[in-house]
């Protein structure tokens, strides 16, 4: 014990930086992670030296250490800091540390910024459609439009992919219709997605989902012609 | 006493740790900027800047010269499906999204990852044009895929779309590999299995089967295999994954004496392997001499845990086995 706490006062003079324990978290066996996580635990003044690193180049470890410890006291750093996330990677920290007490406060925080996107990244944009998704929050179809009809195909296709938890998982067929305009959309690759949600609709929404097909049987990609003939049950 | 003797060394060591702590913080420099794109060397050495006369005998001329021998030069990114089991979270989507949000964006001075227009129908394919060594324009097609159809790997494997996405990319990755002149992989090495566009076989415990991928190395023979071939345009390959040096350079190297390889010696940060990559597909668009090269691939961040071998020494394609 005496040398542990002996340990733990040299260390910094040592050179062994919280970064090292950091790069532990990934990559590495049980045994190694578990160990990263005790001695980044016992880190002095942990919680400053990230506050520190989330605003410098260590920014990711220091959300990898968040997310890893699971530390619920750096919530109003990241929701400071995610305002101008670049790419997502603040978001998706705060994701790692939802739970029950703090789900309704962040998906009103995802949902304010998706309303008021403009400035928003791209990939921030996805992730939180993504999040909303699979916890099974409804955007209004006014809140919804922007991301339906966005000029990036990667934003379409996080709608897209909200569509699917909203209707498969959370049954909300209403919102079925709404496919429609992927299937003309491009690229193909989207179009596609839009079929493959098609394809795994239970039969009932399946057979309510045919009128949508109409346009994709003559589409001018093979791929795409060759599914829509598919669920059309045509022959391809 | 012993006691006492201790508790004041403790004390003693203790206090001396926290002055050298604030001492080094102090002397620290100041932060720099945080994301992935690729710091740029101080006024590169370049292709383009290398004399007539000096043409000929110059191997960063002469790699670009063999690299941007055809009008239109095709590069492939390809993102393998970067689960991280045990916990259900997949990354790769966001990688590629985070990479295309900056390809697409204009070129601040001396960037060269940017400024690419997507194609409209083959939302995967981007372009630009610049200049090769001899001052004439190039085409560039990008390709950039990933493996993933969403961030969570139970949700994938229940859809439809994922068995798609997987074929998809990874016949965009051997295709690659035949008809493109570089292509870059960033994705799990899989210890040797891959790489890999799917979601991972597992064990019993949810971690993936690593004894399974590194006895049978299903991706390692498919990529083999692809480059195996006479015809092949690849010139250049990036696996910007854990070990790739000593989990694949050897069999490659084997198989293509005069393919060039960046790979990574150690187990490698993904924000690492993003810029190391950001810095690959910077330099060769950029034309950057060898010294630059290994700046930007090195990503100082990481420190230099990186290798390019081949490029600039690579033997010609004719003598390639």
């Amino acid at each position: 014990m005496r040398l542990f706490l002996l340990w733990l006062l040299v260390r910094p003079a040592l050179g062994v930086e919280w970064t090292t324990h950091a790069l532990r978290l990934t990559g590495e066996s049980d045994k190694v992670h578990d160990e990263a996580v005790a001695a980044l635990r016992m880190w002095p003044n942990l919680e400053g030296t990230l506050k520190t690193a989330l605003i410098g180049d260590k920014k990711y470890l220091a959300l990898d250490v968040i997310a890893a410890l699971s530390l619920q006291s750096m919530m109003a750093d990241l929701f400071a800091q995610s305002e101008n996330d670049e790419n997502g990677s603040i978001y998706l920290t705060i994701n790692a540390l939802l739970n029950s007490d703090n789900q309704t406060q962040i998906a009103q925080l995802y949902l304010d910024r998706l309303r008021h996107h403009k400035g928003m990244s791209m990939p921030s944009q996805v992730v939180l459609l993504d999040t909303l998704g699979r916890m099974g929050i409804s955007l209004s179809d006014k809140d919804l439009t922007p991301y339906l009809e966005s000029s990036s195909f990667e934003v379409r296709s996080a709608a897209l992919y909200y569509l699917r938890y909203q209707v498969l998982k959370f049954g909300m067929s209403a919102r079925l219709p709404l496919i429609k305009n992927f299937l003309i959309q491009e690229p193909y690759q989207i179009r596609l997605q839009a079929l493959y949600l098609i394809l795994d609709l239970p039969s009932k929404l399946k057979t309510q989902a045919q009128p949508l097909l109409a346009n994709c049987k003559a589409d001018r990609h093979r791929e795409v012609q060759g599914l829509c003939r598919s669920l059309a049950g045509e022959a391809k | 006493m012993k006691a006492s003797l201790v508790a004041i060394l403790i004390i003693i060591v203790g206090t001396l740790c926290i002055y050298f702590w604030y001492w080094r913080n102090a002397s620290a420099p100041p932060a720099r900027g945080p994301d992935w794109e690729i710091s740029v060397p101080p006024s590169p050495q370049t292709a383009l800047s290398i004399n007539d006369n000096d043409q000929a005998t110059s191997a960063c001329y002469q790699a670009y010269a063999r690299f941007y021998s055809e009008p239109s030069v095709e590069i492939d990114v390809a993102f393998g499906y970067k689960d991280a089991r045990p916990a259900r979270f997949v990354g790769d989507r966001y990688e590629k999204f985070a990479l295309v949000n900056y390809l697409l964006q204009p070129c601040a001075p001396d960037h060269y990852a940017c400024g690419f227009t997507r194609d409209l129908e083959d939302g995967d394919l981007f372009s630009k044009l610049i200049l090769g060594p001899d001052g004439r324009v190039r085409t560039v097609k990008l390709r950039v895929t990933h493996s993933s159809v969403g961030p969570d790997d139970d949700e994938n494997r229940q859809d439809s779309f994922q068995k798609w996405q997987s074929k998809y990319a990874q016949t965009a990755f051997l295709e690659g590999l035949k008809g493109a002149e570089a292509v870059f992989y960033n994705g799990h090495s899989r210890d040797g299995g891959g790489p890999d566009f799917g979601p991972p076989r597992l064990r019993w415990d949810k971690h993936p089967n690593y004894h399974w991928y590194a006895k049978n190395a299903p991706g390692l023979k498919r990529l083999l295999d692809a480059i195996g071939g006479k015809q092949i345009q690849l010139k250049l390959l990036g696996l910007y994954s854990c070990v790739s040096s000593r989990l694949f350079s050897e069999e490659i190297i084997s198989t293509k004496k005069a393919l060039a390889l960046i790979t990574s010696q150690e187990l490698l940060y993904y924000t690492d392997a993003l810029n190391n990559l950001m810095g690959s597909l910077s330099a060769v668009l950029g034309l950057w001499c060898e010294p630059a090269f290994l700046s930007a691939i090195k990503a100082e961040k990481s420190g230099g845990t990186s290798r390019l071998q081949g490029f600039f020494n690579a033997v010609s394609p004719e003598k390639s086995p």
